[in-house]
């Protein structure tokens, strides 16, 4: 069934049931991703897939229900359980189906450029990025992961009160890991390329980035257990700052998971720190978002509610946190446009757009010459394990390098740092030049290198 | 249900263009969550999962298509689509039989989850909620979260398999945090069946919820984990995920048959300590990871990995068989039809060895004894792994002391296991979420306390 006709059914059958109020969120999506082995495609995925949420507010409760089939069955199933949902939960919070907006921001997440990259060219270049990792480097040993995969999206929000908005996004991204001999065992680097730019794709460029992460690992050695001054590089930095964003969310602070609660206008972090929720990238130089492969968010949030750029910090000092409908009810302010939805499978929550720590003017050498001797921590491990995002704590497998004398010096492995993130946002010394953003999701999170006063590290 | 002659249609559709191999695996799951908080249910979701997934192989070279639309016409494009990334000339389909093996017993269920009411439901989760509240009144909050799911699933190969199998599983989890002084620390409990609610019929919820609040509060009363090298004892139970991390899934065919794993090529090898077996078994009747047949619908098997510290199997899928020419041996599994099937653990453990608990603390001077373990993860190639302890305990003079927060254990799988100096007698399973190339699958992992000789434990 097509869309327009199944919500029509779908809007129909609601009001047939006596509902006066409600939404449905639809999905759409076709990816393709290739993957290279020994000169040969060895994967091969394309696919198209599809899904709907529906939910109702029934007297002072909303339920939910979803679907992956739009048909009349289908129909009948959503309004059925969404009413059952809703009878089960509890009335506690305000709940809301949003009036809609005059305006919102123009979508900019799809190129259709991008869309007439064929079939054969992203295979064209998922073999030439193995070749290309091969051919970096001699001790180059096997490539672990060569692939190239491209996908583009679609969201439509439509409600009873009249709401109808929708966007499209689309996106090309490639990665690589390539093993290197070091002596008697082996070591691996990983890089990822994404862009919305038909050749934005640098094959030669991204090979030759993971092969170098790979040597630069050779003789890797453990520190002695301490305190190091650290520098966070930006990847490393946008991990732990991913990790930890629930904290900045009404909705762990209302339920008590964020100790930010009641805290705005106070200062939480050094002056050093200033956090943006940005879902257009508008707040950064175009120079800026294009290098810190900015990708753009959704012109409306989970409930309909137009995004808009914010200041979550400013300077060290909270601003606010990230609001929907009914954590602002609650707080008695309004919605920041941050109500998500982490798929058609999830119930509204709150989640940041494109969430980033404001760049300094550091460029990572700078910060190793003014913090003379410490460690650069590269990457960091286990963070769904390994980090506490209700205490703060975080205890992770870390990798990086020394610095001393305010120079690069022997790479450090098989090392932990610990750290509470509530802590460490009051210990940056200084915020580097790079920033640089993680895989966008339903939430894309920036960070440039960190410099923190010290961390604990364990290692020998 | 997926007919028989239109599998027929769609597997000889798709090896029309020199494939010589294609399977389907048809896919329709009811789901339902729902989340309690504070003392009130506040969400309630459910929904419908439905799509099918084409896999063709010609050689190791391998395509995967997915899609909602599971009509003739919707299949048989998809198998088209398939058909036309494996070769460009196409010839006429040829003539499949399949022939239909009856559903199997291994998973019986007494009570399905269509079954029970959501008032029963939710009387549980008070329950587990109240229990862990009144366990102390340092408990700041309480989430108990209970997800069940029913999938139905055929899998259809054009080898003439035909073989349609179930999966239900029920989890409850509760999850606890305790505050003193604005100062923040959690506990978690998520047991989890691959049964109907008579497991929940028969759980004692509030000794179960209990345990998540008394986690908390002894985290909260806790010191900092300090960091360095020492002897660990693990506890049973979930503890497994050490062998799980450290040393399953570089056992994968997925990573051994292209080279990525530190245990290539050491097949009847002692890579563990003599007092170490670990075993796979995916034929444990109601498993948390059980199949009567596996995601290509093979049936599963007990592989013993490791005999008396002797690598004696690899897991191994269809695809990894032919690189590594091996036969599969029945472990092949799969998020659900949005991914291709691959080799995976299933409910994987340590078997019971023969030393004495009272004699595994009292004899390993100072150390970390981990009562209860957190997540990890591996990189299989370098066999670099790391998991979270979630309640620690220092150990003095042979003797369990005071808890310990925030440590992670870190190490190398080749080492670690050799490094186990004691097994005790008395195995237990936890249950966990194993995330990999073909998604997020219920995976228990088990074994007796054990205790590793030295370890760097990750704290402050």
């Amino acid at each position: 069934m097509k869309l327009d006709d199944f919500l029509k059914l779908l809007f129909e059958k609601a009001k047939a049931a006596g509902l006066t109020e409600f939404d449905a969120m639809y999905c759409e999506g076709e990816n393709f991703r290739v993957s290279a082995f020994e000169g040969e495609l060895d994967g091969y995925h394309v696919n198209a897939s599809q899904g709907l949420s529906f939910r109702a507010l029934c007297g002072e409760t909303m339920g939910y229900a979803y679907t992956e089939t739009l048909d009349e069955a289908a129909a009948d199933m959503l309004v059925k359980m969404a009413m059952e949902n809703a009878a089960l939960v509890e009335p506690k919070d305000p709940q809301f189906i949003y009036e809609g907006a005059e305006t919102y921001p123009a979508a900019n997440g799809m190129n259709p450029g991008l869309e007439a990259v064929s079939v054969q060219e992203k295979i064209d270049a998922v073999l030439k990025l193995e070749q290309a990792v091969k051919a970096a480097d001699p001790r180059v040993k096997t490539v672990m992961q060569c692939v190239l995969a491209s996908g583009s999206g679609y969201v439509r929000l439509v409600n009873s009160k009249g709401v109808d908005c929708d966007y499209r996004d689309n996106l090309m991204y490639s990665y690589t890991a390539a093993a290197v001999e070091d002596g008697e065992r082996s070591v691996d680097g990983f890089d990822i390329a994404c862009t919305r730019d038909p050749d934005g794709l640098d094959i030669e460029r991204l090979a030759r980035s993971a092969v170098d992460k790979a040597l630069a690992r050779c003789g890797a050695r453990a520190v002695a257990s301490g305190q190091y001054p650290v520098i966070l590089e930006h990847g490393a930095a946008a991990d732990l700052l991913e990790c930890f964003c629930g904290m900045f969310c009404a909705d762990n602070a209302q339920k008590g998971y964020s100790r930010l609660a009641g805290r705005e206008g106070e200062v939480i972090a050094s002056g050093q720190v200033t956090l943006m929720d940005d879902p257009m990238l508008t707040c950064l130089s175009d120079e800026a978002a294009k290098a810190a492969r900015g990708f753009a968010g959704q012109p409306f949030d989970g409930e309909g509610v137009p995004s808009r750029a914010k200041a979550v910090i400013e300077k060290g000092r909270l601003i606010t946190l990230l609001h929907n409908l009914t954590t602002a009810a609650k707080a008695g302010t309004e919605s920041t446009g941050n109500a998500s939805r982490g798929s058609y499978k999830s119930t509204v929550g709150v989640a940041p757009t494109n969430l980033y720590i404001l760049p300094g003017a550091d460029s990572l050498e700078d910060m190793m010459q003014k913090m003379g001797d410490g460690l650069v921590i590269d990457d960091l491990s286990g963070l769904h394990a390994g980090a506490n995002g209700v205490s703060g704590d975080f205890s992770l497998l870390a990798q990086g390098y020394r610095v001393k004398d305010g120079k690069r010096a022997g790479a450090v492995e098989q090392i932990t740092v610990a750290g509470n993130f509530y802590e460490l946002l009051n210990r940056v010394v200084s915020v580097g030049s790079d920033l640089t953003f993680g895989l966008p999701g339903s939430s894309c999170v920036g960070a440039p290198s960190l410099w923190i006063e010290s961390l604990d590290i364990a290692g020998e | 249900m997926l007919e028989l002659n239109t599998a027929q249609q769609v597997l000889a559709e798709a090896l029309t263009t020199g494939g010589d191999f294609s399977e389907i695996f048809w896919e329709d799951t009811l789901r339902c969550g729902l989340a309690y908080l504070g003392g009130s249910m506040e969400q309630a979701i459910s929904g419908r999962d439905h799509g099918a997934g084409i896999r063709v192989l010609k050689g190791t070279h391998a395509v995967y298509v997915y899609t909602n639309d599971t009509s003739l016409q919707g299949l048989l494009d998809a198998a088209r689509k398939a058909a036309a990334a494996i070769g460009s000339s196409r010839m006429p389909a040829g003539e499949i039989v399949l022939n239909a093996t009856p559903m199997g017993h291994l998973n019986p269920i007494a009570i399905a989850p269509d079954d029970v009411s959501a008032q029963k439901k939710a009387a549980w989760m008070r329950e587990a909620y109240q229990a862990a509240k009144a366990y102390s009144h340092e408990i700041s909050q309480v989430s108990v979260g209970l997800n069940d799911s029913c999938r139905r699933i055929v899998i259809a190969n054009s080898d003439g398999l035909y073989v349609p199998k179930e999966h239900t599983h029920v989890r409850i989890r509760v999850g606890a945090v305790a505050e003193k002084n604005g100062e923040t620390q959690t506990g978690m409990n998520a047991p989890g069946w691959q049964r109907g609610y008579e497991a929940l019929e028969e759980l004692d919820i509030a000794a179960m919820a209990k345990a998540a609040a008394k986690q908390a509060v002894t985290m909260l009363h806790a010191d900092l984990c300090p960091a360095g090298r020492m002897p660990v004892a693990i506890e049973n139970g979930f503890g497994g995920v050490l062998f799980h991390e450290a040393c399953g899934h570089s056992l994968e065919a997925t990573g051994v048959s292209k080279g990525h794993s530190e245990f290539c090529g050491k097949l009847g090898q002692q890579i563990a300590s003599p007092i170490v077996t670990a075993i796979d078994d995916g034929t444990i009747p109601n498993g948390w990871g059980s199949g009567d047949v596996d995601d290509e619908g093979a049936p599963t098997r007990r592989n013993v990995l490791i005999e008396k510290g002797i690598l004696k199997q690899y897991l191994v899928d269809k695809l990894g068989g032919r690189r590594m020419g091996m036969e599969p041996n029945g472990c092949s599994r799969r998020q659900n039809y949005t991914y291709a099937p691959t080799s995976r653990m299933s409910n994987t453990f340590i078997a019971p060895g023969t030393d004495d608990n009272g004699e595994i603390i009292a004899s390993m001077g100072d150390g970390l004894y981990c009562a209860s373990m957190g997540g990890g993860s591996v990189n299989p190639m370098t066999g670099d792994f790391n998991f979270a302890v979630s309640e620690g305990y220092l150990v003095r003079n042979g003797k369990i002391d005071k808890p310990v927060r925030g440590a992670t254990l870190i190490g190398r799988g080749s080492q670690i296991l050799m490094a186990i100096d004691r097994v005790g007698t008395d195995m237990k399973t936890g249950q966990g979420m194993c995330g990999s190339l073909s998604g997020s699958i219920p995976a228990d992992v088990g074994q007796p306390l054990i205790r590793i000789r030295e370890i760097t434990v990750g704290g402050r």
